[in-house]
């Protein structure tokens, strides 16, 4: 094949790629809006009811839950790790699996075991990689998940912690902070922080209507879930706007390719032209 | 009007209904309906359906229905973590009476196949929708 077809194939091809890439951003920038808008009405939800939580393990209620004890040693803790079920989203994923393992490695140090509960395809492809320990895994929530399909998850993680198998929770996902920013978060479930309310005396409790075993139970369930809920929407926001990045740059960086190579097509293209001037000139004159 | 005003949050998993300050609000706890103003003991308890009502800063009612959720009142301030809240004025009551009566039928039907936790929160539900347009009418006389 002659090199002007060669540059001429090439060409093409890129200009395809060029053309799925700009699909791809905008389909990105379409979703980002509606997931975002999702993101922000859910909010409220979960920072209330990790504030009211908060209250109650401030509160001077004595019981033996382990909720809400502060273990100063943990020996066993999870994580859940919130990531894409696709690709070609940049380094939303890298960063955010980064941190994870910095954690991991800083509580090895301190002989604080692992376990991983993994949610999103791109969290599982990379951790099965590593020696992990791997406790639940869940995917393909779409663009708008729902609350139902976390529950199976939640359960298990839960579940593990009643049974004394873990010491503490933590999630670990992307924050979204705006377009161009996301920001991995690793942030601790259980054992409860405590939150003092405002204006309340040091030494507090709550009136309990009905069990406070029940009312804890419903709560840290509603709590588990609407966490864990609000932060795979956070990442599917973080996920679209950052592919909504990656493809741009991408469409533009194909845009500077089929620059070069048609400079170098047309390079070529005269140069053959400019040859056979050349050749038949020299023909002319030989007669 | 009470000395100071008490700050009322009304949060679902979709929206803020309401966050402001209000005179008074009531809210139907799992054990009973509740009168909150400010200064009340910190509670903990869950809701039950029925209705939540109160009275703004500004003098508004307010009436909402509420399907169940959570509620924490600390001195000065009241949060309501409801799963489902409608506003009474988007209420509507023939499909509340038509989900009531089905609801009865099939309770009475006592079929074995039913799901009767479902049927039953969805009667409390209905009867609660009710209740609401009950006092609407009241209030409107």
């Amino acid at each position: 094949m002659s090199t002007t077809q060669l540059y001429r194939k090439q060409i093409a091809s890129v200009k395809s790629i060029q053309t799925i890439t700009h699909a791809m951003e905008l389909v990105a920038a379409s979703r980002i809006r509606k997931v975002q808008k999702r993101m922000e009405e859910s909010r409220p939800y979960a920072y209330k009811i990790r504030e009211v939580l908060g209250h109650l393990a401030s509160s001077q209620h004595h019981c033996n839950r382990r909720a809400l004890m502060q273990l100063e040693q943990p020996k066993k803790v999870a994580m859940i790790v919130v990531s894409s079920d696709s690709g070609l989203c940049g380094g939303l994923n890298l960063n955010l699996f980064k941190s994870v393992v910095n954690q991991q490695k800083e509580w090895s140090e301190q002989s604080i075991l692992t376990e991983m509960c993994l949610l999103g395809r791109k969290a599982m492809s990379f951790f099965k990689r590593f020696d992990t320990n791997i406790l639940a895994y869940a995917e393909k929530f779409g663009t708008f998940p729902k609350v139902a399909e976390l529950i199976g998850v939640v359960k298990i993680v839960l579940d593990a912690f009643d049974d004394q198998k873990i010491d503490a929770i933590y999630l670990c996902y992307n924050k979204f902070v705006n377009t161009m920013l996301q920001a991995p978060q690793i942030v601790q479930l259980l054992p409860l922080e405590k939150i003092a309310p405002l204006g309340q005396r040091e030494h507090w409790d709550y009136l309990y209507e009905a069990d406070f075993d029940f009312i804890l139970d419903t709560l840290l369930t509603r709590y588990i879930e609407s966490q864990v809920y609000q932060s795979v929407i956070e990442n599917i926001a973080c996920e679209q706007a950052a592919r909504m990045l990656a493809m741009k740059n991408a469409t533009d960086n194909t845009a500077d390719l089929i620059q070069s190579l048609q400079l170098a097509y047309n390079k070529v293209r005269q140069a053959g032209i400019t040859q056979e001037i050349s050749e038949i000139v020299a023909g002319v004159e030989a007669l | 009007m009470s000395e100071a005003p008490l700050y009322l949050e009304v949060i679902t998993a979709e929206q803020v209904l309401h966050a402001g300050s209000v005179q008074f609000a009531s809210a139907p706890g799992i054990l009973g309906n509740l009168s909150l103003y400010y200064r009340h003991a910190p509670l903990l308890t869950m809701l039950k359906p029925g209705s939540i009502s109160f009275i703004t800063t500004d003098d508004v009612a307010h009436l909402l229905f509420v399907s169940g959720g959570i509620l924490e009142v600390q001195p000065t301030s009241v949060t309501i973590l409801a799963d489902t809240v409608i506003r009474a004025e988007d209420l509507d009551e023939k499909s509340a009476l038509v989900a009531r009566e089905s609801a009865k039928q099939q309770l009475s039907k006592g079929k074995k196949d039913i799901n009767y936790e479902e049927i039953l929160s969805e009667l409390a539900n209905a009867s609660a929708q009710i209740e609401i347009f009950r006092r609407l009418r009241k209030l409107k006389k």
